[in-house]
């Protein structure tokens, strides 16, 4: 899993069917100086990701998503979703 | 399997209900000398690693889920090893 911050929202007009109810999220993936200081650090240069979000994480929350087959397979039916927003973080301690 | 260091902690309000409650560690991952890497992934540990520690992360959801409850979550990341030394081969 990495963390990111919620920097945007995707709203598709039309999706492919079996799609679970949930929304698209743009985030912007952390790097060392973000873990540093999640809430304040300027954005990354790590490209966005689009993921799919079933928990309600708004703009600005810190999330950690997982990308790859682990985003999509506790689906009860398949569906083409490759990174999944798995938690949102109210708290980050980093230390060097 | 990636070698790793405990560099942080993360703590979820929310969370999917197949990782609810889990323990997150931010884990720095080790190049073949044991330097930072400054590619930092979020695991989830059931052994109590402790900050600064060595370890070993499964980069597998197959084995990361194995113990949990739900079986299948999305989670990729476990600590599953405490590194207490690491030996070159030819000693």
């Amino acid at each position: 899993m990495k963390a990111g911050r919620v920097i945007g929202k995707v709203v598709p007009s039309r999706t492919v069917a079996n799609l679970p109810a949930g929304s698209w999220l743009v985030i912007n993936p952390f790097n060392r100086e973000q873990y540093r200081d999640p809430w304040n650090a300027p954005l990354s240069g790590e490209p966005s990701v689009v993921a799919f979000d079933e928990l309600g994480a708004g703009e600005g929350e810190i999330v950690g998503f997982v990308e790859g087959g682990e985003a999509s397979w506790h689906f009860p039916a398949p569906a083409p979703v490759d990174t999944y927003v798995s938690v949102i973080f109210d708290r980050i301690n980093y230390h060097d | 399997m990636l070698r790793a260091r405990i560099v942080g902690t993360a703590t979820a309000t929310v969370s999917h209900p197949g990782i609810k409650g889990c323990r997150h560690l931010l884990c720095e991952v080790l190049d073949h000398e044991g330097g930072p890497t400054g590619r930092i992934v979020v695991a989830v540990d059931r052994l109590g690693a402790g900050a600064g520690s060595e370890v070993l992360v499964t980069a597998d959801g197959e084995a990361a889920c194995r113990g949990l409850a739900a079986g299948r979550a999305p989670l990729r990341n476990a600590v599953f090893g405490i590194i207490d030394s690491t030996g070159g081969g030819a000693s």
